[in-house]
């Protein structure tokens, strides 16, 4: 399985307008994390079905978009900052603290 | 039982919220660290939007809460607020006096009373996410992260960001430009505009000693680049390997286009936000002194006549209009306005009809400073000569004449 973080939009649009996404290849994590990882990715892909877009509200907002392939199953979660909350927004703390200390 | 321990009891909302304004700050620390404690378990923005809402205005009270470094910011806790003595974490303390300039700024030059004229709360969102690179306002406040180290540092470090992101909250509350296409991209450059204005302000400069950058201190060694954008020279605050080069054009010529989607910049609002940027470097460096001052009206003037769909070509029109009537018809800084738009590719095109219009793109700005001086000293010479030829019409002689037929005698 292959997640992969794309970001967009923000003070630095111009700079994310050529940046390419981050990219996890989930079978190379350790036990323990890639069970926390599916754990909030499950919690984040039931969360979607619910989940009614605000109309964004703001400016400057960025807007992050996970998608996950699994050989023949793919999707894509999207969220933008005026609606960071719940499993989103926790599936994405661990995906950029994970991408951050990979560094 | 103790204060604290009460206020974590059972107390109703409406009690809660009396305490906000209270003057004790650990009062008002307890009240919003419960409300916020509730926001958490009934879900964020709405009971966030209902709380800061039925609070009365305040003349810009600031709050400052810490995220945490959770993307999700009912999980914030406040650290500081109005009054309160400085904290240990700078980015607290430069977020709290970033919002105190910001204020001051709109407060002594324009005469406003917080982000929307009525004393609005100024409440902050520091240490949001993980390497977070950005800065933005949600409608309700601002939110500032760290950034990653490499690309950008902490994005409180600069002045004019943090006012860039208040400044989103008077357009809200003044045009409302919709944050997309060219009203977007107007939007974008009212912040960019006014977060130098804030930065320059504060530190007394005039407007050709300012540096016209934004986001210069949050920019890191690794990276080295100028700043995430430049008023004066759109296109060149960074060019490398890295980040590429600068997208932002500075004449409609190159106006760039991008799908109206997030991943298209809702249409390069921050990209195309360079040309009225140039227009407003263009005008403030042409007029010289503080950029505040007579351009500052201007482009602060327009925004308050300006409309959710106002486009450049209607913004432009609308401070040829707004210098008429703050200068006059024919005033060195109606002519700085109309040139610096033209310069840019968005001629005016409600010009009275006694004013020259001379720009050539490629006019440098200090060809440019020379004509609208030498328009300005003809427009006094005509105005006096008026003047005489008013007092001949009648009966008493102009001053100037007296003078000379008194030396002739």
């Amino acid at each position: 399985m292959k997640i992969s973080l794309a970001t967009s939009g923000g003070q630095a649009a111009g700079v994310y307008l050529r940046k390419p996404p981050l990219v996890l290849e989930v079978e190379k994590l350790a036990a323990a994390e890639k069970a926390e990882l599916l754990r909030r990715l499950a919690a984040a892909a039931a969360e979607a079905k619910s989940h009614v877009a605000r109309e964004a509200r703001g400016a400057d907002l960025m807007s992050y978009t996970i998608s996950v392939d699994d050989g023949d199953r793919s999707f894509v979660l999207k969220r933008s900052d005026s609606g960071m909350q719940g499993a989103f927004a926790s599936l994405l703390d661990w995906l950029q603290a994970h991408l951050s200390a990979k560094k | 039982m103790s204060t604290c321990r009460c206020l974590n009891c059972i107390l109703p909302p409406h009690i809660l919220r009396k305490l906000l304004d209270s003057k004790n700050a650990k009062l008002r620390q307890s009240a919003l660290n419960t409300l916020l404690g509730t926001a958490r378990l009934r879900g964020e923005r709405s009971v966030r939007a209902a709380l800061f809402a039925t609070v009365a205005p305040t003349n810009g009270r600031r709050t400052i809460f810490d995220a945490r470094h959770n993307n999700d910011l009912s999980k914030a806790v406040m650290v500081r607020s109005e009054g309160a003595e400085p904290v240990k974490d700078g980015t607290v303390n430069r977020a709290y006096d970033g919002f105190g300039a910001t204020n001051d700024f709109y407060k002594k030059v324009f005469g406003r009373n917080s982000i929307d004229d009525r004393g609005m709360r100024l409440n902050g969102y520091v240490h949001r996410g993980i390497d977070f690179n950005n800065a933005f306002w949600d409608g309700q406040g601002m939110v500032f992260g760290d950034g990653d180290g490499e690309m950008f540092t902490d994005f409180t470090l600069s002045l004019d960001v943090i006012a860039h992101e208040l400044a989103h909250g008077v357009t809200e509350f003044t045009a409302n430009l919709e944050y997309h296409n060219q009203s977007g991209a107007l939007n974008e450059s009212m912040s960019d505009v006014f977060g130098s204005l804030v930065k320059q302000w504060s530190a007394k400069q005039t407007a050709d000693k300012a540096d016209w950058l934004i986001g210069a201190d949050v920019t890191t060694p690794t990276i080295k680049i100028d700043a995430l954008r430049s008023l004066k020279a759109p296109g060149t605050a960074f060019d490398n390997d890295i980040l590429g080069k600068d997208p932002q054009p500075d004449h409609m010529d190159n106006l760039v286009s991008l799908p109206d989607t997030e991943e298209g910049d809702s249409g390069g609002v921050h990209i195309n936000s360079g040309i009225p940027n140039k227009a407003f470097f263009l005008v403030a460096t042409a007029l010289g002194g503080n950029a505040w001052e007579a351009a500052g009206h201007i482009w602060y003037d327009s925004l308050r006549s300006s409309n959710p769909k106002t486009q450049f070509q209607e913004f432009a029109d609308t401070t040829v209009a707004q210098a008429d009537k703050l200068f006059g018809t024919g005033s060195a800084q109606q002519h700085a306005v109309i040139e610096a738009w033209t310069e840019v590719g968005l001629k005016p095109t409600k010009i009275p009809s006694n004013v020259v219009v001379s720009a050539v793109r490629g006019t440098d700005s200090q060809g440019l400073a020379s004509l609208t001086k030498q328009i300005a000293a003809l427009s006094d010479e005509i105005e006096e000569l008026t003047r005489e030829v008013t007092a001949l019409r009648s009966s008493k002689p102009p001053a100037r004449a007296a003078k000379r037929a008194s030396r002739s005698k």
